[in-house]
């Protein structure tokens, strides 16, 4: 049995008194940490702070059919990747005709970041296609292991290893396409 | 590990420390969601999104009343109250900007950034709900000009929910020196905004030479003033007492009188046009007691001052009198009505080079919370006095609502007073809620 529409992974869902304080100390000690893992997947904090609060709305939907068996931060943490992209779709049909409130934190409008190359890494890094975006997001940002990767992100730790490789270098492909652009911009149109 | 993964995670986490922290104090407040504000390029799609905004938050409330927890065994109850209170700062370094603050906490729960970068904020004042603010702005370019005042509304989650153009002050030019000056009260009801400063001469153009009081009320209704004074002397604090007076403390100038001293009258502001006589002032205190006043408020009922005081620790006085012409003479150190933490900065000039004071900061390292009686005549009785973690700290009184609850701000360090006297009651910046 899978607990309703809150996970896209299995979850234990015996009624479990520990369930609800478990999700008030995620709450407490995550919330901050689950925004920011939104900000980097969706661009903007605006709608980074919509998908966690989807999130953390169904947890209190399933609550009382929801067991911490100790995961219960990975399932929250697959709940924001399957939420943001359910924000990066909705976007894509949406943004035809409406114009994003923020620009994405990446970006030089934002200012967020201020080294020109990191911007530019980040920026290559929203190029890439999703899987493989997100794989270097829970690497890289939050340093989890091939296992906890793929605990999130549903698919093998074997799948997990291949999909990073295969993003590393697709990442400094982008990154070199990315110089040259600069270099010459004729050449690049 | 190679360049570009130590790269990309460098870049990842300079984004994460970006982005601010905006922790929810409940996890039943998060269930109202907010969403966003999003700008249509296509015309008909604002008014069709707002209609289907609105059906899908009536239809998410509705749900959510449901969804939240009656109370968990750790404490979380549902807050039906709609999430922990709130204040709102101009802090230092942002005059353009607006942070709404938790109480207690300080946590940062939202900013406003105006849309013009000339426009800078200096005075705040909260209504009786807690929810509705009112902000004074100003052109930060000018010496002497018009206040803008504009409502905010902060949802029970602390997030801004409406900002919008309340009133122009249309009165008189004020001196603003960049940024709105002087003090500043919100009515209960929130109906009515008194603001108080020193008026611009209009042949010189000089500041300083009177002083007023008006009362705005928002849209189409003129502003009007209920006091007018022919001495320059700076307004520190304004409250809304019962029957529509206004408590005033400023610094007072009697009759042939050399000294400037600080004082508080009670003025009637019955209806828009009549500017009725007033009581003579009461004296509260001199520039020469050694004591500076950092803030004021009076009860609900007019019948106390509450002050907040402190040595001057050897400093100057923030501003020097010029008896012969009737005003100050140089710049005066700004009010500190307003939530703002830092709402205005003034110049003390005191006959030196002049110096960048925060108006209401304690120079030296204690405060003393004083009562006075507004029966003509008493002198301030010491309430407690509580030491400073910092020098300068900025120290503010605010009342809450329409009752005699008071909050005392102080820069970096809670106080929580009972009968045994004040307690560290938390540490970091946030408001005291006293039971006076």
């Amino acid at each position: 049995v899978e607990a309703e529409g809150v996970l896209s992974m299995r979850v234990p869902v015996e009624v479990a008194p520990s369930a609800a304080g478990s999700v008030v100390a995620l709450y407490r000690e995550h919330h901050a940490g689950l925004v920011r893992l939104a900000v980097m997947l969706v661009g903007d904090q605006a709608t980074a702070e919509d998908v966690v609060q989807d999130v953390f709305l169904r947890l209190h939907r399933g609550l009382p059919r929801l067991r911490d068996d100790g995961n219960l931060l990975a399932y929250t943490r697959a709940a924001v990747l399957n939420a943001s992209r359910t924000a990066l779709r909705r976007r894509k049909l949406a943004f035809r005709l409406i114009q994003p409130y923020e620009p994405p934190a990446w970006s030089a409008e934002a200012a967020a970041l201020v080294s020109e190359e990191r911007r530019g890494v980040l920026q290559a890094l929203h190029r890439l296609p999703a899987r493989r975006r997100e794989a270097l997001i829970l690497r890289y940002y939050l340093d989890l292991d091939d296992a906890e990767i793929g605990l999130i992100m549903g698919v093998r730790p074997g799948t997990v290893r291949s999909t990073l490789s295969r993003a590393l270098k697709a990442l400094e492909r982008e990154l070199q396409a990315a110089r040259e652009r600069e270099n010459d911009p004729e050449a690049a149109r | 590990v190679s360049d570009i993964e130590e790269l990309l995670r460098e870049a990842l986490h300079e984004l994460a420390d970006a982005i601010p922290e905006t922790v929810p104090g409940r996890l039943s407040a998060v269930a109202p969601r907010r969403r966003r504000v999003l700008r249509s390029r296509a015309g008909w799609l604002g008014p069709v999104g707002a209609a289907l905004a609105v059906a899908v938050l009536v239809a998410l409330s509705s749900t959510v009343i449901a969804l939240m927890p009656k109370g968990d065994a750790d404490g979380e109850a549902a807050d039906s109250a709609g999430g922990p209170p709130v204040y709102v700062t101009v802090e230092s370094g942002a005059p353009s900007e607006l942070t709404v603050r938790e109480t207690g906490s300080g946590i940062v729960r939202a900013t406003y950034r105006s849309n013009s970068p000339q426009e800078t904020f200096g005075l705040v004042g909260a209504a009786g709900d807690d929810r509705t603010f009112f902000v004074a702005a100003a052109d930060s370019g000018a010496y002497c000009g018009h206040v803008v005042l504009y409502r905010m509304r902060v949802s029970g989650t602390g997030k801004i929910i409406g900002f919008t153009r309340w009133a122009t002050q249309p009165a008189g030019d004020y001196m603003i020196s960049g940024r709105p000056d002087g003090a500043l009260a919100v009515s209960s009801d929130g109906s009515q905004v008194a603001y108080g400063g020193m008026l611009c001469d209009a042949a010189s153009g000089d500041g300083m030479r009177s002083s007023a009081v008006e009362v705005m009320r928002g849209g189409r209704y003129p502003s009007y003033w209920v006091w007018h004074s022919g001495q320059g002397l700076p307004i520190r604090s304004l409250s809304w007492i019962t029957g529509g007076r206004l408590a005033v403390v400023g610094y007072i100038l009697g009759p042939g009188d050399p000294k400037v001293s600080l004082g508080v009258r009670l003025v009637s502001a019955p209806r828009p046009g009549a500017t009725e006589p007033t009581a003579a002032p009461q004296v509260l205190g001199s520039p020469s007691d050694d004591r500076q006043l950092l803030d004021a408020v009076a009860t609900t009922d007019g019948r106390k001052l509450i002050a907040a005081v402190a040595p001057r620790g050897g400093r100057p006085p923030s501003f020097g009198i010029d008896s012969a012409k009737g005003f100050v003479n140089g710049s005066a150190t700004g009010s500190v009505a307003g939530s703002g933490m830092d709402s205005a900065t003034g110049l003390a000039t005191g006959g030196g080079k002049p110096t960048v004071v925060p108006p209401g900061a304690s120079q030296t390292e204690r405060v003393t919370i004083l009562e006075y009686t507004l029966d003509g005549g008493s002198s301030g009785r010491q309430i407690f006095t509580a030491s400073l973690p910092v020098s300068p700290a900025r120290v503010m009184l605010r009342r809450a609502g329409a009752s005699d609850r008071l909050l005392i701000v102080t820069g970096a360090r809670v106080y929580r007073l009972d009968g045994e006297g004040p307690r560290l009651a938390d540490a970091g910046p946030g408001l005291l809620d006293v039971a006076w």
